[in-house]
C-alpha cells in the first residue's frame, strides 16, 4: 500500500472522498488539511507500535549493534528481554562493556512514520497493521469534527480506559 | 434519512426540504427564509407534471422572422400577430408557421388588440387605429388603416359593441380621451347628436394633468389608468361603468398606476399590472369601491423594483397559468434575458433565463409560444434542450439552478449526509452543492409509465421518458463532511426534464 493509498483508505472510512472535510490544502477555520491527515496517520503508527510493544508483537521486534554511551535508534521503544543496560535521554550504558565496543541488541521497535514516505512509495506495513493504523487515524480525523468515537475505539480492542493511558491513543 | 448511529448525540439534526413550492424570497434574510423557499430559482417554476418544481421546457424553433420582433398580439383563435422592429411590417404566426402580412402597423407604440366581429382584430400601436383580417386580402392576411378613425391610438377595447380607442383631447392635448364608434360599426366614429348609436367620447379625469397609460376590462368594467409622465406610481386608476348614455367614471385607486398596455393584463377576475414598485393586481370585491388592489409580489418587489423600467411588459402565459414579467426592454447585459415568472394560481415566483432577450410571448390553446431574436420558439415540456436555430448551434442543454437558504447555527455547521428525491431524464445530469462537496443526481431513467399519449413520443431530438411519472422517484444518498460557519445548498442542473422534489441534510452543531 503506497502513502497515497492509505491516505485514500481513510477518507473512505470517513466518507470524504470528495475532500470536502479535508482538503488537499486546508486552511485555518476551513476545510481542515491533507496535512492533518498525515498527522493522524503517524500518530496512529505511533499508538499502534506502543501497544504492540506491549503486548510483545514479535513482528515490531529488531537487531540493531549499539555501542555503549551512544544513542539508541530512532525507533526504540524498549528492550525485548532484560538487558543490563542503564538508558538516559536516549544514551544506553552497558554495564560490564567499555566505551564503543558493539553490543548486539533486540529491541521492539515502532514502525516507520508514514511521512517519511512520498506519495507514490510503498509503505512497509503488513495488510493488518496498514488496516489499523488507516482505522485509528479515522477515528482521530472524525473526533475532529465531534463524531462520538467511543464505538470505533472499542471495535478495535481499544476501550475508553486502555485507550487514555496509551500516550499515542 | 441516512443516519450514523447516534455520532453526535442531541447535538444531531435532520434538516428536511419536503418541497421547494414556497418560490423565490428576497423578503427575509437568507438564513431565516422558509424551508421550502429559494434565493435563487432560475430556469424552474412550478409544474403540473410532477407536482414540484421542475426545469423549465426547452425552446423549439417554430418559425423565422426576417428580422427581430418588435412587440405583438394575440389574435384569439388564430395565432398571434407581430410587428417587425424597425420597419413595422407585419407577420402572422400559427403554430404551423409565420406567414407575411399584407400592410403595416401604423405606429411605433407598444401595441393594443381588441378582438372585432368574427374574424377582424382592432389593433392599436400609437398611430392610427388599424383592423387585422386573417383572410382579408384575395385570402390571405391583411393589416389596413381604419380610415374614419383617430389618428393617433394609444390603446383600444370593445365595449358594448363599441370599438373604443385611448387618443387625443382636442383641446390640450392630452391623451386623456376615449372615442368609442358607432355600434356595430368601427369605420364610422363621427357624432350624431340626435343618434346615441353614433360615436361618442369620453374625457378621463378633467384637469388631473395626467395621461391614459392603458384600459383594460375587468369584471363588467372598463378600468382606466391614468399617471403622469413617467411616474406611474402617483397615478390615478378610472372605472367606467354602465353603457351609453348612463356611463359611470368613478376613481378607484391613487398612487398607483402602470405604463403601457403592455405592462397590463387581464386574467380571470383580476387585473395584474406592472408599477414602478413591482406587480399589483386590482380585482373586483363586494366591498365599497367595489375594486381593490393588492401586492401578489411581497416576497421579490425589493429585487423586481430596482430592474423595472418604462419599457416593462407583462405577458399572460395562460397554458402554464403564469404571467412572464420583462421589466426592462433591449437590455444587453444579463439581466435583460430573464424573466421573471409568476405562477398566480400558486403564487410561486422564479425566474427563467433565455439564450437571447425575449420579446413577446403568448399562448395558442395550450402551447406557449415566445420570439426570441428572429425567431419563434415554443417552451416545450417534452424537451430537455434549447434549439435555438440558426442564432446557436448545436442545441444546448438548459442550465437551471436553485440556491437554498443558508443553514446556519450558533457553531460550525457539520454536513455529514445528504439525501435527495427527484426526477430526472438519462441525459440530464444535475448534483447538489454544499461548498466542495457534490452529490450527483442521476437517473437511469426507466420508463415509469407505458407507452401511450401521456408520454413523450422517441424522437432523435427528445428524450426517452415520460410526461406523467405514475409511480416511483429517484433518490440520491450520500455521506460526507462538509464544514462550516454557513453551509448554502445549490442545486445545478444541465438539461431539462428534471424535477426536484425533496432533500435532506444531516446535519450537527459543531
Amino acid at each position: 500500500m503506497t502513502r497515497a493509498e492509505i491516505i485514500r483508505l481513510v477518507r473512505q472510512l470517513i466518507s470524504d472522498e470528495q475532500e470536502s472535510g479535508f482538503t488537499d490544502g486546508g486552511i485555518l477555520e476551513e476545510a481542515e488539511g491533507t496535512g492533518e491527515l498525515l498527522n493522524y496517520l503517524d500518530r496512529a503508527v505511533d499508538s499502534y507500535s506502543r501497544r504492540g510493544a506491549d503486548d510483545g508483537d514479535i513482528s515490531l521486534l529488531k537487531k540493531a549493534s549499539v555501542a555503549s554511551l551512544t544513542t539508541l535508534p530512532d525507533d526504540f521503544i524498549k528492550f525485548a528481554g532484560n538487558v543490563p543496560a542503564e538508558v538516559t535521554g536516549g544514551v544506553a550504558t552497558f554495564y560490564g562493556h567499555p566505551a564503543g565496543k558493539a553490543i548486539p541488541i533486540r529491541y521492539f521497535a515502532r514502525l516507520p512514520w508514514v511521512t517519511a514516505y512520498g506519495d507514490g512509495d510503498e509503505l512497509p506495513y503488513r495488510h493488518d497493521q496498514a488496516m489499523t493504523i488507516a482505522a485509528l487515524a479515522a477515528i482521530y480525523a472524525l473526533n475532529k469534527h465531534e463524531f462520538s468515537v467511543s464505538q470505533d475505539l472499542m471495535l478495535l480492542g481499544m476501550g475508553a480506559g486502555e485507550a487514555n493511558a496509551n500516550p499515542g491513543g | 434519512m441516512p443516519i450514523r448511529g447516534d455520532k453526535h448525540g442531541e447535538r444531531a439534526e435532520r434538516v428536511f426540504y419536503p418541497d421547494f413550492l414556497g418560490g423565490l424570497d428576497f423578503a427575509a434574510p437568507v438564513e431565516s427564509i422558509a424551508r421550502n423557499e429559494l434565493r435563487e430559482a432560475v430556469n424552474v417554476a412550478f409544474s403540473p407534471l410532477t407536482g414540484s418544481m421542475r426545469v423549465r421546457g426547452g425552446l423549439v424553433w417554430s418559425g423565422r422572422l426576417p428580422f427581430e420582433a418588435g412587440g405583438g398580439a394575440s389574435v384569439p383563435g388564430r395565432g398571434f400577430l407581430l410587428r417587425e422592429k424597425g420597419t413595422r411590417r407585419a407577420f402572422r404566426f400559427r403554430w404551423g408557421g409565420i406567414g407575411t402580412t399584407r400592410g403595416t402597423f401604423s405606429g411605433d407604440g407598444p401595441i393594443s388588440a381588441a378582438a372585432w366581429g368574427d374574424e377582424a382584430l382592432l389593433v392599436a400601436s400609437g398611430g392610427r387605429l388599424q383592423k387585422f383580417e386573417p383572410h382579408g386580402y384575395s385570402g390571405l392576411p391583411k393589416l389596413s388603416d381604419i380610415g374614419g378613425a383617430p389618428a393617433e391610438c394609444r390603446a383600444v377595447f370593445v365595449r358594448d359593441g363599441r370599438a373604443g380607442v385611448v387618443t387625443r383631447n382636442d383641446d390640450d392635448g392630452h391623451f386623456d380621451t376615449l372615442r368609442f364608434s358607432a355600434v356595430g360599426d368601427c369605420e364610422s366614429w363621427d357624432n350624431d347628436p340626435n343618434d346615441d348609436s353614433t360615436g361618442q367620447f369620453l374625457e378621463v379625469g378633467y384637469k388631473d394633468g395626467m395621461d391614459i397609460d392603458a384600459v383594460i376590462p375587468l369584471s363588467r368594467d372598463l378600468i382606466i389608468f391614468k399617471s403622469p409622465e413617467g411616474e406611474p406610481d402617483k397615478g390615478i386608476v378610472w372605472r367606467l361603468a354602465g353603457s351609453y348614455p348612463d356611463w359611470q367614471l368613478l376613481e378607484v385607486a391613487h398612487n398607483t398606476g402602470t405604463f403601457s398596455p403592455e405592462s397590463v393584463r387581464t386574467v380571470g377576475s383580476d387585473v395584474y399590472y406592472l408599477t414602478t414598485a413591482g406587480l399589483a393586481s386590482l380585482s373586483g370585491v363586494t366591498a365599497y369601491g367595489e375594486v381593490r388592489t393588492a401586492w401578489p409580489d411581497r416576497k421579490v418587489a425589493n429585487a423586481l423594483a430596482q430592474r423595472m423600467t418604462p419599457n416593462a411588459r407583462l405577458w399572460n402565459a395562460a397554458a402554464k397559468e403564469q404571467l412572464w414579467i420583462l421589466p426592462g426592454r433591449d437590455a444587453e447585459e444579463l439581466e435583460g434575458k430573464i424573466v421573471w415568472v409568476f405562477d398566480y394560481g400558486r403564487g410561486i415566483w422564479t425566474q427563467f433565463e433565455f439564450p437571447l432577450v425575449p420579446d413577446f410571448a403568448a399562448s395558442i390553446e395550450n402551447m406557449l409560444f415566445v420570439t426570441i431574436g428572429k425567431g419563434v420558439y415554443q417552451v416545450h415540456d417534452g424537451y430537455i434542450r434549447d434549439e435555438l436555430y440558426p442564432e446557436v448551434e448545436p442545441p444546448a442543454p438548459i442550465r437551471a439552478k436553485m440556491r437554498l437558504g443558508v443553514v446556519l447555527r450558533g457553531l460550525q455547521t457539520l454536513i455529514k449526509a445528504a439525501f435527495a428525491s427527484f426526477v430526472s431524464t438519462p441525459s440530464t445530469t444535475a448534483g447538489l452543492k454544499l461548498k466542495g462537496f457534490t452529490m450527483p443526481m442521476r437517473s437511469a431513467g426507466i420508463n415509469l409509465c407505458a407507452a401511450g399519449p401521456l408520454c413523450a413520443a422517441t424522437d432523435a431530438t427528445k428524450a426517452d421518458w415520460p410526461l406523467f411519472p405514475n409511480n416511483g422517484v429517484a433518490t440520491a444518498r450520500q455521506r460526507c463532511i462538509v464544514r462550516g460557519w454557513a453551509v448554502t445548498p445549490e442545486i445545478e442542473i444541465n438539461g431539462g426534464g428534471f424535477s426536484m422534489n425533496t432533500l435532506g441534510l444531516e446535519a450537527a452543531e459543531v
